[in-house]
């Protein structure tokens, strides 16, 4: 990514939201940054981390995100302009910090992005976080297009060295996940001298210590300043109108749904009724802007991503103004008119606007929607999500069901967060049963470890990643250790985070720039803090199924740790080496014959894997397979023969 | 569906053997420890299912199994066909030091495989963690470290199945009740299979049976008991009492504490002495003193192949025999008729009322005259001990 450095103002490239984020705070004059892997947040690091050296930066994939706030905030103490990337459950994980970060306050500019996932394509929850703003008294800003991101991350960095206070930047996936033509601005190339001052008197903010305390003083600070940005946020470049002067409808609009509200009015041919308030700053909110435009619609669509979030703030603000405003309709998500749940798009949006208009929309014609619909049905084949050829977690979760299923105390997994969530799918023989934040499976698992007493007999099982150890699992596993819970936990290590990119971990020997960086191995932090680990390849089911048996354990047991090492199948290591060559033989295949009933293929389902309906035999899709051998342990007829492949070095 | 007709009316009612006739048939279900479990999901219907086809405890149809009833040929009600009753056991004496009682099941089964009546033995396995696993045995030499008595279940016919995949052509088992029924049952349904599954079969040699016991909760009080790793356990005759040899020490418990740890299964199983064999072996339970009659058997010689398997063995002298004491075969049929009178009623209050029995087919045309025949002669005599 080149042109992410390319000191060439004036030149339009092509962005990725993500990268017009990076840029944005490149041309800031950043300094550190730091952040951990999330979709749809990750490619804001991940790109900076690719010119690090070039733009004198320290970039970091931290241990979590609570952890990437402070690696951040120190380097804005130290007077270096620092940013924070992550996923919305980050700023939930790091909140503690940000509470107190609120009342100690900042020194260079400090912005920490949370891009968020409504609809929840590769989340386990639909958070709006925007009410941490309202909560932690925290100045908000929403990105909604590609070509302004960059803009507005220069001015957060502007508005929090100007205000001493960290700035909250929101994105969403269709932003940072969106391409966009972005003007590039001059790269400034700033001297950058650290020092952390921390002699003068307690108030000060620039040369006292950065403490939270006193509270009531530092709560009376923030709101002065919190009193100072709703000012300035009267003049904010990006908060914008669109529309007639005195529209009947006034569309105010947030985040990538201010582009649905334009287009909508745009394709109901709506601009002489309606007008659209596209506010980037949706806390603190700019009074005089929005009184100026409330004065003279009697009815308020508010269009946005999420909770009712900006919809209850206006509601307040004019009911606080009822005198100067007068009597307003309001549409929104409250009263149904867009939907509580999911992501919007164009379509929703000019849907429910044309309802309130009284105009019509068919977003797809009838007669198309149907065939098409009927199309789909047909000659689309039904794929449920699966674990990719070649997985080790397929493997494991094979070995776990079936360690389960024979032990027959009605054990269970406790699941976490990764691609090894599938299991709760058949791809993973539907064995995770419990399903919440990152290291909450160990943390549930120890809790459920301490039921004996009231006759809790079934068996526990954790799994978390590598990635997910360092994260949050370690606390929760010293607290399983330390209370004797009768924990079984199984650490999937595929030796990367694999699901958002093969970012590196602390258990691994490179950062994220690519440098040395010291390995913490997971096995001995296991051992240091008194659990009995066994490390097992998930590969041999046989070793594996017999590890997991006698680690089922009785009441009483403590802690068991098995950890399943084997690289992700789409990692460099593995990535096109596949350890054998695999192929069915057909005289031999049982097929749909008692014995085996297409075991390989209904059961185990390797992707690789595919049943020929005419021969009825099972066979090996060469292209696909990963070459992991599996599929050959696990036929019951030994039809599946794998041969060793050999790589040169 | 095959696997599904066995969780819903096996498994989860209560009434698996653990023969493991339907173990090692395929992926979907597995043994571990002493049960049978389903691994995973199989669609299969029962016509095409051999899981369900050659489970005793799942549409037992007895005429098929024992052919119709019949008072020729020496069957009775209680004990099967008996062609012969005899008191045995082992001519040697250190070999039957070694086994559970008189050594008469070990030195039938060397001699079954030392003259060529099998090319391979079924036996039950020990391991470690005091579950059985079923042992493969083609050495005459070999079979005598099988001997002695483990009450828990061992899934024995999966034993059987694995030595036909590793290709042998007359195998012998040594079978409870349950498992010589499972054994019967596939070969009455061989013929349905390609590959003719009973066809290897070639003899059964049955163990007397009252009870198992579920291994958990004997595990946990093996535990307290401080005995040590278990070495052999009996039930002497009369006592009312468990004995059990650890490797710290011998401990003679009453029975009581251990009656609730009788596997449910059992109450619904309607043969004490193993009556589909060739040849059934027991304890002496005569009224002789125990601690003389504890190295003797009781031997029910059942087919003609049982007769002339039996009296070779007396013929080369490995065998001594001795007649039983007057009284000793009614006894039998006393204690063995009490329990079937009492698995029937068990198996009446599982079902409820209705013409369905449990696990029996119900279609069987002779049922009625099998039941006739159990319920109405004798009393109620308790316990097969
Ligand atoms: C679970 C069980 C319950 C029994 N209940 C009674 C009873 O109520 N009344 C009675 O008279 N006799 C009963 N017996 C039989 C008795 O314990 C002896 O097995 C029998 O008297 C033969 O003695 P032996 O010295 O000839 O055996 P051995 O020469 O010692 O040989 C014993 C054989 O039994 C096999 N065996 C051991 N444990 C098992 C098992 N759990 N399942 C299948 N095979 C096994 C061994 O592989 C070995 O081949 C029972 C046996 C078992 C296994
Ligand atoms: S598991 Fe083996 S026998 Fe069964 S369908 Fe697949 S290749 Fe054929
Ligand atoms: S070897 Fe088998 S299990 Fe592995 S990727 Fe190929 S088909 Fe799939
Ligand atoms: S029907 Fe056949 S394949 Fe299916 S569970 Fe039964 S034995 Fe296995
Ligand atoms: S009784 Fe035997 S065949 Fe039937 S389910 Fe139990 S172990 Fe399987």
């Amino acid at each position: 990514m080149k042109e992410l450095i390319e000191d060439c103002p004036g030149k339009r490239a092509l962005f990725l939201g993500n990268e017009a984020i990076a840029r944005g705070a490149l041309e800031a004059g950043l300094g550190v940054a730091a952040s951990y892997p999330g979709t749809p947040a990750s490619e804001i690091l991940e790109s900076l981390a690719l010119v690090a050296s070039e733009a004198n930066l320290y970039t970091e994939w931290s241990v979590n995100e609570k952890v990437a706030m402070e690696v951040a905030a120190a380097a804005s103490f130290a007077g270096i302009r620092s940013l924070a990337a992550m996923k919305q459950n980050g700023l939930h994980v790091g909140s503690d910090f940000l509470l107190h970060l609120a009342l100690s306050g900042v020194r260079a500019g400090m912005v920490l992005v949370f891009a968020e996932d409504p609809g929840a394509h590769s989340s386990v929850n639909e958070a709006d976080s925007r009410y941490f703003s309202k909560m932690l008294e925290l100045p908000l800003f929403e990105l909604s297009d590609v070509e302004s991101a960059k803009e507005v991350i220069k001015l957060a960095f502007e508005i929090s060295e100007a205000f001493k206070i960290p700035v909250l930047v929101r994105s969403v996936t269709r932003l940072s996940h969106a391409s966009g033509v972005v003007e590039l601005g001059p790269l400034p190339k700033p001297r950058r001298n650290a020092v952390f001052r921390h002699e003068g008197f307690i108030l000060d903010p620039d040369l006292g210590a950065m403490i939270s305390a006193p509270v009531p003083l530092k709560r009376m600070l923030l709101q002065e300043k919190l009193a100072g940005l709703k000012a300035r946020f009267e003049e904010f470049p990006l908060n914008r109108y669109f529309g007639p002067d005195k529209p009947e409808t006034l569309l105010v609009a947030s985040s990538v749904a201010v582009l649905y509200a334009f287009e909508a009015i745009e394709r109901l041919s709506a601009w002489d009724k309606a007008g659209l308030l596209a506010l980037t700053t949706t806390y603190p909110l700019p009074e005089g802007l929005l009184k100026a435009h409330l004065k003279a619609p009697g009815r308020v669509f508010i269009v946005e991503e999420g909770v009712s979030f900006l919809e209850q703030s206006l509601k307040a603000f004019v009911a606080e103004h009822h005198g100067e405003l007068g009597q307003k309709r309001f549409l929104g998500k409250d009263e149904g008119t867009l939907p509580g749940v999911g992501e919007l798009n164009v379509d929703v949006v000019a849907e429910a606007l044309a309802g309130a208009l009284g105009l019509s929309y068919e977003p797809v014609p009838k007669a198309y929607a149907s065939k098409a619909a009927e199309a789909t049905l047909m000659h689309a084949p039904q794929r449920e999500l699966a674990f990719c050829p070649g997985c080790p977690h397929r493997a494991s979760f094979f070995s776990v069901a079936k360690a389960l299923a024979l032990d027959g105390r009605g054990g269970f997994v406790c699941g976490d967060i990764g691609c090894y969530t599938l299991a709760m799918l058949p791809a993973g023989f539907q064995v995770i049963k419990t399903l919440h934040a990152m290291g909450s499976g160990t943390g549930l698992g120890s809790g459920f470890g301490k039921l004996g007493r009231f006759g809790f007999d079934q068996r526990t099982l954790s799994v978390m990643g590598d990635s997910t150890f360092f994260h949050t699992g370690l606390p929760a596993l010293i607290n399983a250790v330390h209370n004797r819970s009768d924990l079984l936990l199984v650490i999937l290590d595929n030796q990367g985070t694999a699901m958002t990119g093969f970012q590196p971990h602390p258990g691994l020997a490179f950062d994220a720039e690519g440098k040395g960086a010291m390995a913490v191995d997971i096995e001995g932090v296991c051992l240091a803090i008194g659990a009995k680990v066994f490390v097992a390849d998930p590969f041999e089911l046989q070793e594996t199924e017999r590890l997991l048996l006698g680690m089922m354990g009785e009441k009483g047991e403590g802690v068991r740790v098995l950890i399943l090492k084997q690289p992700c199948a789409l990692s460099p290591q593995r990535k096109g080496k596949g350890a054998y060559e695999v192929a069915v033989d057909e005289a031999v295949c049982l097929g749909e014959a008692c014995g085996c009933n297409r075991f390989c293929t209904r059961v185990f389902r390797c992707p690789a894997l595919f049943w020929d309906k005419n021969a009825k035999k099972a066979r090996v899709d060469d292209v696909l397979c990963a070459g992991c051998g599996v599929c050959a342990q696990i036929c019951p007829s030994g039809a599946i023969q794998k041969k060793e492949l050999v790589w040169a070095a | 569906m095959g696997q599904n007709s066995l969780k819903a009316n096996v498994w989860d009612a209560g009434l698996c053997t653990g023969c493991g006739a339907c173990v090692g048939l395929c992926p979907y279900q597995g043994f571990w420890e002493d049960d049978v479990r389903q691994v995973f999901s199989c669609s299969l219907s029962n016509d095409e299912g051999r899981c369900s086809a050659y489970c005793p405890r799942w549409n037992l149809r007895l005429s098929e199994i024992y052919g119709p009833p019949s008072n020729k040929g020496g069957s009775t009600p209680e004990l099967g066909r008996i062609r012969g009753y005899r008191l045995a056991r082992a001519s040697d004496p250190m070999l039957r030091a070694k086994a559970q009682h008189g050594g008469t099941l070990s030195v039938l089964l060397a001699m079954a495989l030392a003259q060529g009546f099998a090319d391979v033995a079924v036996v039950a396995g020990k391991k470690e963690s005091l579950a059985m696993t079923p042992a493969l045995v083609s050495s005459p030499k070999e079979v005598i470290s099988y001997a002695g008595s483990t009450l828990f279940v061992s899934p024995t016919v999966s034993g059987y199945h694995a030595a036909r995949k590793a290709g042998f052509k007359r195998i012998g088992v040594v079978a409870t009740p349950c498992q010589a029924q499972a054994l019967a049952k596939i070969r009455s349904v061989s013929e349905r299979f390609e590959d003719h599954p009973g066809d290897a079969l070639s003899i059964v040699l049955g163990v007397f049976c009252g009870w198992t016991l579920s291994l958990r909760p004997f595990k946990e009080r093996l535990k307290e008991l401080g005995v040590g790793r278990l070495v052999a356990m009996d039930i002497p005759a009369g006592k009312g009492t468990l004995e059990i040899l650890g490797d710290s020490g011998l401990a003679e418990l009453p029975f009581d504490g251990f009656e609730p740890m009788i596997r449910e299964a059992c109450a619904f199983c309607l043969d004490t002495t193993a009556e589909l064999a060739d040849i059934s072996v027991g304890s002496a339970r005569t009224n002789e003193p125990w601690e003389e009659m504890r190295t003797w058997n009781q031997v029910l010689i059942r087919s003609e192949r049982g007769e002339a398997f039996f009296s070779q063995a007396v013929e080369l002298g490995v065998l001594e025999v001795r007649e039983a004491p007057r009284g000793a075969l009614e006894a039998l049929k006393t204690a063995a008729r009490a329990k079937k009178q009492k698995a029937i009623r068990a198996l009446r209050q599982k079902t409820g009322p209705g013409p369905k029995l449990g696990y029996l087919d119900i279609q069987d045309p002779f049922l009625p005259k099998f039941l006739e025949a159990i319920e109405t002669e004798g009393g109620s005599h308790e316990g097969a001990h």
